[in-house]
């Protein structure tokens, strides 16, 4: 059996008096006793609810949904709002809600049979009689111990720009979306106080996470980094230099399954100067691995980038352009780009493609700074030449 | 006798194929009938006929949905405690909804509204159609089986080739606002790996050619010229004296003008600030009207007052050079950060939701002609 119906454990019926009126004619009143109203889980889906009514007027089984929306409701708490959204489907003497939606956790569901509607929609109108039911059920909270974690928060060095422009927390499961997470992820100086209006918090509170709602990106409030705007002029940049600063997740954000982190997680870190150096690749030390190994291609980097966008901006190419298959990793907190081959190594010229869009940590990518003003040096805008870097891969000279 | 037959056969093999071919052969808007697997919604907006252009940032795509309303309502659709009303709707309460966005059919005038319905692993994408129909004021959308088309929004980083080991590209674009007008619809989007413009020009009806995709640049000039690239929050296609521009609302808040000619794929922009709505500031919508022949921009503001400004002094002015200096004038027409979603309804109206006396979120039309 799928179907487990709750009927007697999640019922709180509370049956109307079923008022025995004396009616002139007895095919005015109703022929079945008062309906049981009831719940029903599925145990395929553990989730999904059906209202069920139960045993309904043997008149009424004609009647269409406009009708029945109208007899028989289920609301989100109490009965004064507007019903659910679903379909009706009558079975033998069982009247069947399902609703568009399944219900969510820790609300409160009524469903009420209004047995003078009914009377109504047949028409039985010298019938006085009230009858009715209503049953209450309850999706539970989730239980379970919290596991959900913060694996790391990037930058991972301890040391940014003042002008650092984003941090990424990422997550070791999906998290709940929408969670304000602006309550729960906070910046404390060193006296421990919160930081005000450091964050950027975009259009509808929108909050920025990769599709598997395992990473989320916190961008500082570019409008307090950007040189020349209002609120870099009334409250200056958000982090001061030579200063310490902790980022705390609180375990109050909720992973997907609605449970609280298993622990908060506080990043401390030290400000130094602004950077408003575009990042340069002849400054980059690049390994060349030998011929015939799979071993790792290694690029070190005079400064950390942006931890996301190295991983994804950086391809090798053959000789001939063609992309060369491997796994590429940041490491050395976001200092090193190592590349490791799927197959081995062939003698010949390769070359590292760079997406010029690749950024340091404070936003300034290969093309330009992340603000320009007058007589900055920047590099011109349009410029949509990758940057390549050639490496030679040899056979091992014999000793 | 033979060959008649011959004829009759062949004719009606030609009748079977064209019929065949009828059938497979696509609308002409492309569009199919067919479930459409959603997994969030975003922003929207109406197009061409009935054609609702629908953000789906999770699945990194814009649908074109087929909306057949049917008729056109008199009544005004006015409903407080709207978003009370939505939950109640959908089986829940008003803290387990978040409304995305608000889009008016051209045609019935029926509000579409874009709903998150729970939280975490619960949250479905729900669109819903409020009318003022009293028996049934909310109903939900079901795509089930519902003409439409599908443009993916290509995230895919160009440089990620060569990389192995299957692991999922984490970068993600959220659509702010979409536009659509002259055959195009217009994309504004926030990275969450870059602050930068990711604005986006698409032809419809949606083909699988990259060249009917354009990526625009765009750069705008604030205060003493310093240059800056930034994402658009909201943005509205305004035709000023026969020229198309884009007017787009920025983080904190300026507002600056493209003219679209100058959109080119691949190139950079550099558009001029025209006003400065205020720091501290996000721009929740923008729009752009006509009334009594002449041009008006509202602009919906989380923080500050909706605030109104003309069309004619906007095509005009110069390009903001000093901080201090506001530029075109502007009318603050609500209460600070009261109006939360902007739509233009018709001639002489617009809809908005806006936050009630109770605490919660009133759907309301609004005449022009008292801004």
């Amino acid at each position: 059996m799928i179907r487990d119906t709750a009927r007697v454990a999640l019922t709180w019926a509370t049956r109307a008096t079923f008022l025995s009126v004396v009616a002139s004619c007895t095919d005015q009143r109703p022929d079945s006793p008062n309906p049981t109203v009831s719940f029903q889980t599925d145990s395929a889906r553990p989730h999904f609810g059906a209202a069920l009514a139960t045993p309904v007027d043997s008149r009424a089984r004609g009647l269409d949904s406009a009708d029945w929306a109208k007899v028989f409701t289920v609301h989100a708490g109490d009965t004064a709002g507007l019903p659910m959204l679903g379909r009706y489907v009558v079975a033998n003497d069982t009247l069947r809600f399902e609703p568009v939606y399944p219900p969510i956790r820790g609300t409160r569901y009524t469903a009420r049979f209004d047995g003078a509607a009914l009377n109504r929609a047949l028409h039985l109108s010298a019938v006085a009689a009230t009858y009715g039911s209503n049953a209450i059920w309850m999706r539970e909270f989730p239980s379970g111990t919290p596991t959900t974690f913060v694996t790391a928060v990037y930058p991972t060095i301890d040391s940014v720009p003042m002008n650092l422009l984003r941090m990424y927390i990422q997550f070791s499961a999906p998290m709940t979306v929408g969670d304000s997470a602006e309550n729960h992820v906070r910046l404390l100086d060193e006296k421990g106080n919160v930081v005000d209006k450091a964050f950027l918090v975009a259009a509808g509170g929108q909050e920025l996470w990769d599709g598997d709602h395992t990473r989320m990106t916190i961008f500082f409030d570019p409008g307090r980094i950007k040189r020349d705007l209002k609120p870099h002029e009334a409250l200056g940049l958000p982090l001061r230099a030579g200063h310490w600063y902790k980022l705390v997740v609180d375990s109050t954000l909720h992973d997907a399954r609605g449970l609280a982190l298993a622990r908060g997680y506080v990043k401390q870190f030290r400000v130094g100067p602004i950077d408003r150096t575009m990042p340069m690749t002849t400054t980059w030390r690049v390994s060349s691995p030998t011929a015939s190994t799979r071993d790792p291609l290694t690029i070190d980097l005079p400064e950390p980038l942006d931890h996301a966008l190295l991983s994804r901006m950086l391809k090798v190419l053959d000789g001939k352009n063609a992309p060369v298959g491997g796994h590429a990793a940041p490491s050395e907190h976001d200092r090193r780009w190592t590349f490791v081959p799927a197959e081995p190594w062939r003698t010949g010229n390769y070359f590292i493609d760079v997406d010029p869009e690749l950024e340091d940590l404070a936003g300034n990518n290969l093309r330009r700074p992340f603000d320009v003003m007058p007589g900055d040096s920047v590099a011109d805008k349009n410029q949509s030449q990758r940057a390549r870097i050639p490496f030679t891969i040899t056979s091992r000279v014999p000793k | 006798m033979k060959r008649t037959r011959a004829i009759a056969v062949a004719a009606s093999t030609l009748a079977l194929v064209a019929a065949v071919a009828a059938w497979n052969r696509p609308p002409s808007n492309g569009m199919i009938s067919g479930p459409v697997d959603a997994k969030s919604f975003g922003a929207m907006t109406f197009g061409p006929g009935n054609v609702l252009f629908l953000a789906d940032n999770d699945a990194e795509a814009v649908y074109a949905l087929e909306i057949a309303d049917a008729g056109k309502s008199s009544a005004k659709v006015e409903m407080a405690g709207i978003d009370a009303k939505i939950a109640q709707a959908l089986g829940t309460t008003a803290d387990q909804i978040a409304i995305a966005d608000m889009a008016v059919h051209p045609m019935s005038h029926n509000i579409y509204v874009t709903v998150t319905r729970g939280k975490g692993a619960d949250a479905r994408p729900v669109l819903v159609r409020v009318t003022s129909d009293a028996a049934q004021p909310i109903s939900v959308v079901s795509l089930d089986n519902i003409k439409h088309s599908i443009t993916k929004i290509d995230n895919a980083p160009a440089s990620t080739g060569g990389v192995g080991g299957g692991a999922r590209d984490p970068h993600r674009s959220t659509i702010t606002d979409l536009a659509f007008v002259d055959g195009n619809l217009w994309i504004a989007g926030l990275s969450n790996e870059q602050f930068s413009s990711a604005f986006r020009r698409v032809a419809f009806p949606f083909t699988s050619a990259k060249e009917a995709t354009t990526t625009l640049q765009i750069y705008h000039v604030s205060h003493r010229r310093s240059e800056t690239q930034a994402p658009v929050m909201t943005f509205a296609p305004t035709k000023i004296n026969g020229t198309l521009y884009m007017l787009a609302a920025y983080t904190c808040t300026p507002i600056v003008a493209f003219a679209a000619s100058d959109l080119k794929n691949g190139q950079a922009v550099t558009g001029r600030t025209v006003a400065e709505l205020g720091a501290g500031n996000q721009p929740a919508d923008i729009i752009s009207y006509t009334l009594n022949g002449k041009g008006y921009v509202l602009v919906a503001n989380r923080t500050h007052p909706m605030m109104k400004l003309s069309s004619d002094e906007i095509a005009g002015a110069p390009a903001l050079t000093t901080p201090d200096v506001v530029g075109v004038a502007r009318t603050n027409v609500s209460a600070p950060g009261a109006v939360v979603q902007l739509a233009d309804l018709d001639e002489q109206n617009v809809v908005v939701i806006q936050k009630g006396a109770s605490g919660g979120f009133d759907l309301k039309t609004i005449a022009k002609s008292s801004f």
